[in-house]
């Protein structure tokens, strides 16, 4: 009996194995054998891969008779996308990308890594060509470098000094909330409440909705997407309050998600200090101002800059929705992860005309949460009807603290890893470098942000009508752009790209207690002032001072000085 | 034509002599090779089918391991005397000075002595909860419980459905449905069990048991259904009640695969991760390390290359601390130990 | 009759717990069954209880949507379940019978015979289980191209033929306590060394060998690293799986589409474990010479 049914097993394999070896399934996409073939790989994350489809459309319609194999006689070009989460830096793509068969990729990686081990093709005559030399049917004169933010074209050209990818686009982590609900709740800072101190309780703020005056909120100006947004801390907390205690709805919402509220946190931080001081964190060249005494920063002694005011102002920050209570209960659990924290956020409206729950105010996320929510947003205008169509999402200014230092709005990112770069054993050489300059002609980075709400890196405006076309919450990310300043650790300093782990992990929130709290330690502020309900701002404060000390810097840092 | 045919086989016969004659001469001259190696005593045609035998079953593993281990991961091994030159893209040597920043690690970082702490903690209660109760369990399953082959069944569905589902399921359980039964038991201050300090670890250890249970339980009942019936109607005719049959019998009997467990276990300290990246990613509190997720955060995902010589040495430090208590682990176990043959 | 009780004691005890686990395992599997049947926005509204609506079309859009994109050298393919299936069952069958085998062998040689190199090569099988290796993926894929053995079903087959790792231990523990004696049974009567290895010796061990066959079988199953790195164009289940938890294929995202892809994997191989599960779970008895 063992023997028949060991007998027939193998028959069985033999037969799979051969049946599947002799057929050979059709291909999905037909390779047409007069055209040249393009492969691209994007990771296809929260941003999608609708607007790269739509571009190759455009870019194979546009160069159907241009001749990329000169004496093959193939004639147009076939764009081939493919959208995996494994062509990343941490799917492992700079293990495989010298077997894989994409010539080019949309992804993110740690640029350094891929550079050194020699893995990218070197961009540098396309990336310093003016446009209208390379794209067909462009009129730019503008070369892809002179439109790169600047922050980004140093980074990117500073190995061997060429450019060997060019940057993309990413997310910035900010409080996200619903402008439906404010302007349904009366959640908006009227223009004729009295000037706001810190003796103000929340009856003195004249409360107004969606079509009433509102203040002119954080940036002075009247008619913009901040208007009736609270200005300062104090403010903020006060909306809370009103929130919470009296329209009966949950300010807060996060999910458990890998780094989302710790770099929210770190974001906030450098809201309150700035750009300027940013820098010093990348540098090591300058004066910080701790209370009243400056010192000079240099790299022996970056450790210091733990104890900048910012990280204070973040921890008092969590320190106040945490012991308040101002957050979803489910927030920050194991179980909710970054798709339920979307979907409870847009179900919350539903359950409060239900009576099935409170609604939600804020979420901490990514500007790409909207687009990769578009299957909940989707079923629910389907389910629940007109009113659930074409909600309204923004993004809130981050609080003024006292002392607020920086000169614009400032946003902390580590999402900007995103780049653009070409194989260096593409087969498709010129033909991929095409496409990629065709990828930052104003046309198609319109495209982008039209389609995914993605902002690029560059400078480019937006028509008119297709703002007005786009969601509210895609314009509300295009008009926040608009004059800030990105942070990132994304530096030419050798002291910074190779411990990029490290500065953008541990070194936001990472500790151990000392003194009072010796024996214990943090990880995120979220967290442990959830589970330590007696930890205070300033035990949590000096613990990172105390924890990142001399030794230790040295330890890491000393081969740099 | 008869003669030509017989020409022809004669060829033939040569040739084939001549064939098996090289391969003989091929035969002593590997045997002569391999007598370098061994004790010198008078080699007899037994010892020298054996010592063929032995070298036939073992050439292929033996080559697939020296080809894609030792050969490929050789560079590795001296991973962590280098460090990376993000000029160049090599790795360049600079001695000692990943494992010194590993010991200086190791005294301050509180990391490592969680690690240590859970990590041992872990084989313990394996050892003392964990094992026994799988083999228990086992027994019984063996001795054909009532349910025992729906037990059979159920038992090994851990290791069937994906663990994308398991972990899926055990979050929301904990997560959601458990605080709500609380809730409705009355219990004030249900608390978040995957990140409070008291409940955090013990959920972990709970999700280790709970999964590897059914993974033993098939293991144990495999070895005991090896005992001869014979033994067990011994038992019986003498009277034995079933305590006493599971400590003459059945234990002695499946001690070396008990063994086997025991002293991997010891290796394990090192290397199991406890599903700890599992719930909660590369940011997992201090006091939740253990060495095995310890070496993972430092390798996988965010860490670039230039990580890669300092996980290098603490995985070599690991592997010299481990290593020996390991086999000594195994001598004792195997000396101070029950041994049956059958 | 307190002897009586304290009989029937431990065995109801250990069926109490048996119950007990079985249970906690049963609930969850039922949930994810009942979740599979939701809406995603009723699996929001209610995680835990009865659908309100019995969403069959979650299995025949996890089918149509469960697919891994490859580039093959026609041009790139959407790989669908069956053929995933397919993939998945020659790369599991031929990994675990080629690994299970060499290790079994393996472990009988070291287990009962004498040679020189026989600790060399238990300790390194030992320490091979606890030393890390760290960035060795580079140099075994340009190792498996020069070979030619790289995106090919059979290299990643003849791979895994090694002799480390937990099997070789659990063979040479069952080896060591089988008895020699019928092995010298077999030399008296002139076999050799492999009859007796082939016709007694693995026969005598082949409840652990099924055994070790069906954990590898399972292992194999479920990664999905070696077969995304060794062999990409040849994707399996496991791997089909990630693909479709952690990509964001808009149309079906979320947890009860999940479900029901996991459904839909799990399915078929517990099919296949309720048919030979009397085989391989050791319900055979045990034969052999006696006394």
């Amino acid at each position: 009996m063992k023997k028949i049914i060991a007998v027939i097993i193998c028959l069985i394999f033999s037969i799979s194995f051969f049946s599947l070896s002799a057929c050979n399934p059709k291909p999905d996409i037909i390779l047409d054998k007069t055209k040249s073939q393009l492969y691209v790989g994007i990771y296809n994350g929260g941003w999608g891969r609708d607007w790269l489809d739509e571009a190759a459309r455009i870019f194979e319609e546009r160069y159907k008779d241009a001749e990329f194999e000169p004496g093959t006689g193939k004639k147009g070009v076939q764009v081939i996308v493919t959208g995996d989460k494994k062509y990343s830096q941490s799917g492992g793509l700079k293990n495989t990308i010298a077997y894989e068969k994409n010539d080019m990729y949309f992804s993110p990686i740690r640029y350094y890594d891929f550079v050194s081990l020699n893995l990218l093709l070197d961009i540098d005559d396309i990336v310093n060509k003016p446009l209208n030399e390379i794209v067909k049917d462009c009129d730019e004169t503008a070369t892809i470098k002179s439109k790169m933010f600047t922050e980004f074209s140093d980074y990117y050209s500073s190995y061997q000094n060429k450019f060997y990818a060019i940057p993309l686009g990413g997310s910035i982590y900010s409080i996200n909330y619903d402008v439906d609900l404010f302007d349904d709740e009366k959640l908006y800072i009227g223009a004729d409440t009295p000037v706001i101190d810190s003796s103000s309780t929340v009856s003195d703020i004249v409360w107004v909705g969606g079509d009433g005056n509102k203040s002119l909120g954080q940036d002075g100006l009247i008619g913009t997407y901040d208007d009736g947004l609270p200005v300062t801390w104090h403010e903020f907390k006060l909306l809370m309050q009103h929130m919470y205690y009296d329209k009966n709805i949950i300010p807060f919402l996060w999910s458990s998600e890998e780094g989302y509220t710790s770099n929210f946190l770190y974001s906030l931080a450098f809201h309150h200090e700035g750009k300027d001081v940013f820098d010093l964190n990348i540098t090591y060249d300058g004066i910080y101002t701790f209370g009243t005494t400056p010192t000079q920063i240099t790299k022996e002694n970056g450790y210091l800059l733990q104890g900048i005011e910012g990280k204070k102002r973040a921890l008092e920050f969590a320190k106040e929705i945490i012991s308040k209570g101002y957050y979803h209960e489910d927030s920050g659990k194991a179980s909710m992860d970054f798709m339920s924290a979307q979907d409870e956020y847009l179900m919350s409206k539903y359950k409060a005309e239900n009576g099935q729950g409170q609604r939600v105010a804020f979420l901490i996320d990514g500007g790409h949460w909207h687009n990769e929510a578009r299957e909940t947003i989707g079923l629910m205008e389907e389910e629940y009807g007109n009113e659930y169509k074409n909600r309204k999402f923004g993004i809130m200014p981050f609080p003024r603290f006292e002392g607020h230092k920086a000169e614009k709005t400032t946003f902390y990112t580590s999402s900007f890893t995103n780049a653009v770069f070409i194989n260096k054993l593409a087969e498709q050489k010129e033909l991929a470098k095409t496409f990629l300059a065709f990828t930052t002609t104003d046309e198609i980075l319109k495209l982008c942000t039209k389609i995914s709400g993605m902002i690029r890196l560059y400078d480019y405006t937006m028509e008119e009508e297709d703002l007005n076309a786009m969601p509210y919450y895609y314009q509300n990310i295009w008009e926040t752009f608009n004059d800030i300043d990105i942070v990132h650790y994304l530096s030419t300093n050798p002291m910074i790209y190779e411990n990029q782990g490290y500065f953008e992990g541990q070194w936001r929130w990472t500790c151990q207690g000392s003194g009072v709290t010796s024996g214990m330690s943090f990880n995120n502020p979220f967290i442990d002032f959830g589970i330590n309900k007696n930890l205070t701002v300033d035990q949590y404060f000096s613990a990172l001072k105390n924890y990142y000390d001399k030794t230790k810097w040295d330890r890491n840092f000393n081969r740099y000085y | 034509m008869a003669e030509k045919q017989e020409t022809s086989k004669n060829i033939f016969e040569c040739i084939f002599k001549k064939i098996k004659d090289t391969f003989y001469d091929i035969s002593v001259w590997l045997y002569n090779c391999f007598k370098r190696f061994r004790k010198t005593k008078t080699v007899s045609a037994e010892n020298r089918s054996k010592n063929i035998f032995v070298f036939c079953v073992l050439v292929y593993p033996v080559t697939i391991f020296i080809i894609f281990y030792i050969y490929v991961n050789f560079n590795s091994i001296l991973l962590s005397l280098k460090e990376y030159d993000y000029d160049t893209g090599r790795f360049n040597y600079i001695g000692f000075e990943n494992f010194k920043m590993f010991f200086y690690d190791l005294r301050v970082d509180y990391m490592l002595r969680y690690a240590t702490r859970n990590s041992i903690f872990l084989y313990f209660f394996g050892l003392v909860v964990s094992m026994p109760l799988q083999i228990m369990c086992s027994f019984f399953v063996y001795k054909k419980i009532p349910l025992s082959g729906v037990y059979k069944v159920i038992l090994y569905l851990p290791h069937i459905i994906s663990a994308v589902v398991m972990v899926l399921m055990f979050k929301y359980f904990v997560d959601r449905g458990l605080p709500s039964v609380l809730k409705s038991l009355g219990v004030q201050n249900v608390p978040n069990f995957f990140y409070d300090l008291n409940t955090a670890f013990p959920t972990l250890i709970f999700f280790n048991v709970w999964m590897g249970l059914g993974g033993g339980i098939i293991l144990y009942t495999g070895v005991m259904s090896r005992i001869p019936d014979s033994l067990i109607e011994y038992g019986e005719l003498e009277g034995m009640t079933m305590w006493k049959e599971f400590w003459h019998i059945t234990v002695p009997l499946i001690y070396p695969t008990i063994t086997v467990f025991l002293v991997t276990g010891v290796a394990g300290i090192f290397t199991n991760q406890a599903s700890v990246f599992t719930f909660y990613g590369t940011e997992a509190a201090q006091y939740l390390y253990t060495f095995g997720y310890f070496m993972f955060t430092k390798v996988v995902s965010t860490a670039s290359i230039s990580g890669y010589p300092y996980a290098s040495a603490a995985g070599l430090i690991f592997t010299l601390i481990a290593a020996p208590i390991t086999l000594i682990a195994r001598y004792f176990f195997e000396k101070y130990g029950p041994t049956a043959e059958y | 009759m307190k002897k009586k009780i304290y009989k029937q004691f431990f065995p109801m005890l250990f069926f109490v717990i048996l119950l007990i686990y079985s249970i906690s395992m049963m609930i969850p599997m039922l949930w994810t069954l009942i979740t599979s049947f939701k809406g995603r926005l009723d699996f929001n509204l209610n995680p835990f209880g009865l659908p309100s609506e019995w969403r069959f079309s979650n299995y025949s859009k996890s089918f149509e949507v469960f697919y891994v994109q490859i580039l093959s050298d026609d041009g790139p393919r959407k790989v669908y379940m069956v053929e995933l299936f397919i993939n998945t069952i020659l790369y599991s069958v031929g990994s675990t019978l080629v690994s299970v085998f060499t290790r079994c062998i393996s472990a009988y040689v070291v287990a009962k015979y004498n040679f020189r190199f026989k600790q060399v090569l238990y300790s390194t099988v030992i320490i091979t289980m606890i030393l890390p290796i760290i960035g060795s993926t580079p140099s075994t894929l340009q190792l498996m191209r020069t070979l030619g053995l790289y995106d090919n079903l059979w290299g990643i087959i003849f791979m895994g033929g090694g002799f480390t790792g937990m099997t070789f231990l659990i063979f040479y523990a069952t080896f060591k306590s089988i008895s020699w004696e019928y092995a010298e049974a077999a030399f008296i009567d002139g076999a050799s060394h492999a009859k007796v290895m082939f016709n007694i010796m693995i026969p005598l061990a082949r409840i652990t060998v099924l055994v070790m066959m069906l954990i590898g079988f399972i292992d194999h199953w479920n990664n999905y690293t070696m077969p995304l790195v060794y062999m990409p164009n040849t994707p399996t289940i496991a791997y089909g799986l990630y693909y479709f938890q952690f990509n964001n294929i808009n149309a079906v995202s979320g947890v009860p589409y999940l479900m029901a892809a996991c459904m839909l994997v799990t399915i078929p191989i517990f099919i296949i474990f309720m048919i030979f599960r009397n085989r391989i779970m050791g319900n055979v008895s045990l034969g052999g010479l006696k006394g």
